[in-house]
């Protein structure tokens, strides 16, 4: 890196780490809207933590202008990642066409009745 | 007798890099695992439970210090990759005055952290009480182990460790670009763990 080319980098740092500050602050006032559906909220909510996520890895972590080497290991990383999340997905897609077949645990002296499920109070 | 340990400076032809940058991806990689794992863990038990907010609510949890938390942690991030471009610039002074932000930062965030924690405890609300709490107990008290880490190892590189500038700057200016890999992957953890814990 020469030394102008340093100074650049230093601007583009700076400039990154405001845009962070921005889109935390957006993040928590968006999560005071009500958008109507849970998919809107997760979609947003988790998009702008996407957009950050990417900014940090790709200026603060040089993914942007990094060897093919570190690419390979992390392009298997993310196949395994997708997987590992969409599990939980596919396995309660399955489960809610029988809500009965499953039961949370959701303290340490009670199990939730069925018939609270059922209400769908909450 | 002195052994040259290869490939510390010099990037290896196959990999064009040079090996602690590969092993330090190599074990990011491990540690998105690690996460992604809790993180999908997380999923099941959350939508499996259809108390689940009911439970959020009750917690309370801080919004605005977790705020304030994360605006630290992305502080802390910017002054790290301002001390590795100290040490391109040759200006081992400015790398120990954003180095020394960065210790204050990481320092600042745990406090922070440890009042959150009493708070909850305080409230009589442990991993124990319901799964919510095991899930934020679990994923951010990993979170912070790993701050504790990066602390140790950042500490290091700010007072003993800087002894290598004067015998071999290159290899410690790469010591400094592998260590603020592994602080920034913190970074990003949190990032993701602060929406989805305490917002949505």
């Amino acid at each position: 890196m020469s030394d102008h080319n340093i100074e650049s980098h230093i601007k583009v740092y700076w400039n990154v780490f405001f845009a962070l500050i921005a889109f935390t602050l957006l993040t928590v006032g968006v999560s005071y809207i009500e958008f109507g559906s849970v998919f809107w909220t997760l979609f947003i909510g988790l998009g702008i933590a996407c957009i950050k996520g990417y900014a940090v890895a790709g200026y603060f972590m040089h993914l942007n202008d990094e060897r093919k080497g570190i690419y390979s290991v992390l392009i298997l990383t993310v196949f395994y990642l997708f997987f590992l999340l969409f599990i939980p997905m596919i396995w309660r897609w399955g489960a809610s066409n029988n809500t009965n077949d499953y039961i949370p645990y959701v303290g340490k002296d009670q199990y939730l009745k069925r018939d609270i499920i059922n209400k769908k109070d909450y | 007798m002195d052994i040259e340990i290869p490939y510390n400076v010099k990037e290896r032809e196959d990999t064009g890099l040079y090996n602690s940058k590969l092993g330090i991806w190599l074990f990011l990689a491990s540690e998105i695992m690690l996460f992604g794992a809790l993180f999908s863990t997380y999923i099941i038990l959350r939508t499996g439970d259809p108390t689940w907010m009911l439970h959020v609510k009750e917690a309370h949890l801080n919004i605005p210090l977790a705020t304030i938390n994360t605006a630290v942690l992305i502080l802390s991030s910017v002054t790290f990759v301002m001390s590795w471009v100290s040490l391109k610039l040759k200006d081992l002074d400015k790398f120990k005055m954003y180095m020394g932000i960065t210790l204050l930062c990481s320092i600042i965030f745990l406090v922070i952290k440890y009042f959150e924690y009493t708070a909850k405890f305080d409230a009589g609300h442990y991993p124990s009480t319901h799964n919510f709490y095991a899930v934020y107990f679990t994923m951010t008290g990993l979170h912070g182990i790993h701050i504790i880490g990066g602390i140790i190892v950042n500490a290091y590189l700010w007072m003993p460790g800087t002894k290598m500038w004067n015998t071999d700057p290159e290899r410690f200016t790469n010591r400094v670009e592998v260590a603020g890999l592994y602080w920034h992957f913190v970074d990003l953890v949190w990032i993701f763990l602060f929406p989805s814990i305490y917002l949505l």
